[in-house]
């Protein structure tokens, strides 16, 4: 009898949850995910056809997941979520690489513009 | 027994064991997992381990992660996530090492442009240094020839007299000094003062004019022909001195050109004379004009 109400309870509890969209992810994780994804823009993920693609894929893996947590598929959502962040690391990676091998194409062409003008 | 449940059996037995034999076959890792351990062993041979040692750590922890994922649960969807998420890191890894190693060519770079600029630097500033040496050295040299010329027109001034007019530097030589009475053959005695003169005209390389003088007394003619005949005996002697020929003329003036009265014989002994006319070159005639 003690078990039957215990069992009830817990398949309230669950019920509840569910039905009203609570989850056991935690939302300082779902906010980590939207800064990573926030920074990569700001490097200019977007300007580089492999960072705009790994951004898009973590903004994709980050929608995919907070569908998941609605749907109480927290473990699920918890690892998607990680694909998101893995995927947003490596577009802010990229967006870096790029920016910075523009920074020395410019410099490489100032120097050569100091060169020329000295004669060197 | 019924032969036919015992077949029915045996198919039943049979079926089941090739399920589960293609259950094991299915066991093999997800396409996640393969691309995952290739992308290791890719960024295990490039510059990862060298530039971006701890990324590709965290990246050897996630595969590691995937694998337990592949061994407790083959083919689960645990084990595909894990998978992407190892091989997004170990491309991160790459990534890093490829910024690392840009940041490096830069820094090295930069440095050789330093070194370039230092390496100028000193070349100009040697350079400067050889000109400004250069520069005193030829300063020196005019200073010295300036003053081989003041201590040549010293000297002159000690053979007779030297006065500036508008033709250039004249030095006048008495004609008693230099020859014997109606003669035109040099004296010894003129022969080492015109030595002298030789030695400043060479060193100064200004045209000469070399003019014979008379007095008044005897024919204008003769007067002219002596003048003449000891212009050219003075221009010998200078050319044989090393002076070059095209440098000195010699013109006789006979008497038109006196400098004294001929009514006296103090007179008449000044008229008697030789000039050597020092034309300056261009330079020279702008340092006189311009003191």
């Amino acid at each position: 009898m003690k078990n039957f109400y215990a069992a009830g309870a817990l398949g309230g509890l669950l019920l509840f949850t569910i039905q009203c969209g609570g989850s056991s992810v935690p939302q300082q994780k779902v906010s980590d995910s939207h800064a990573s994804i926030r920074a990569a823009e700001e490097m200019g993920a977007q300007g580089g056809p492999q960072a705009a693609l790994h951004l898009t894929l973590a903004r994709e893996q980050v929608a995919k997941a907070e569908k998941l947590m609605k749907d109480g598929q927290d473990e699920e959502a918890s690892r998607m979520l990680d694909r998101a962040d893995a995927d947003a690391e490596l577009s802010l990676s990229l967006a870096r690489e790029g920016a910075e091998r523009k920074e020395a194409s410019e410099a490489q062409d100032k120097i050569r513009d100091l060169r020329s003008r000295m004669g060197s | 027994m019924n032969t036919k449940n015992t077949l029915r059996a045996h198919r039943v037995a049979v079926a089941g064991v090739l399920l589960g034999l293609l259950g094991c076959g299915a066991s093999g890792p997800t396409q996640e997992l393969v691309d995952a351990r290739r992308q290791y062993q890719y960024a295990q041979r490039g510059p990862a381990p060298r530039l971006a040692p701890e990324a590709l750590y965290q990246a050897e922890k996630a595969l590691k992660r995937a694998e337990a994922a592949h061994k407790d649960d083959p083919g689960s969807i645990e084990e595909r996530d894990l998978a992407y998420i190892a091989h997004r890191k170990v491309e991160l890894a790459e990534a890093k090492a490829r910024i690392k190693a840009q940041q490096n060519e830069q820094k090295s770079a930069e440095n050789r442009y330093q070194e370039n600029l230092e390496a100028a630097a000193t070349n100009q500033s040697g350079e400067l240094k050889q000109t400004q040496a250069q520069l005193a050295s030829e300063q020196k040299a005019r200073q010295e020839a300036e003053r081989q010329s003041q201590a040549a027109m010293a000297s002159l001034k000690e053979l007779g007299n030297v006065r500036e007019d508008s033709r250039g530097t004249v030095l006048t030589l008495s004609g008693a000094v230099l020859f014997k009475t109606g003669e035109s053959t040099l004296l010894p005695i003129a022969r080492e003062k015109l030595h002298d003169v030789a030695e400043v005209i060479k060193q100064s390389g200004d045209k000469v004019v070399i003019e014979g003088h008379t007095d008044s007394r005897g024919a204008t003619a003769r007067n002219q022909q002596l003048s003449q005949a000891r212009a050219d005996a003075v221009r010998s002697f200078l050319t044989e001195e090393g002076v070059s020929p095209d440098q000195v003329a010699a013109v006789g003036k006979g008497e038109s050109e006196p400098i004294a009265e001929n009514s006296t014989a103090e007179g008449r002994a000044d008229n008697r004379r030789v000039e050597i006319v020092m034309q300056p070159s261009t330079s020279r005639q702008a340092s006189i004009s311009n003191p």
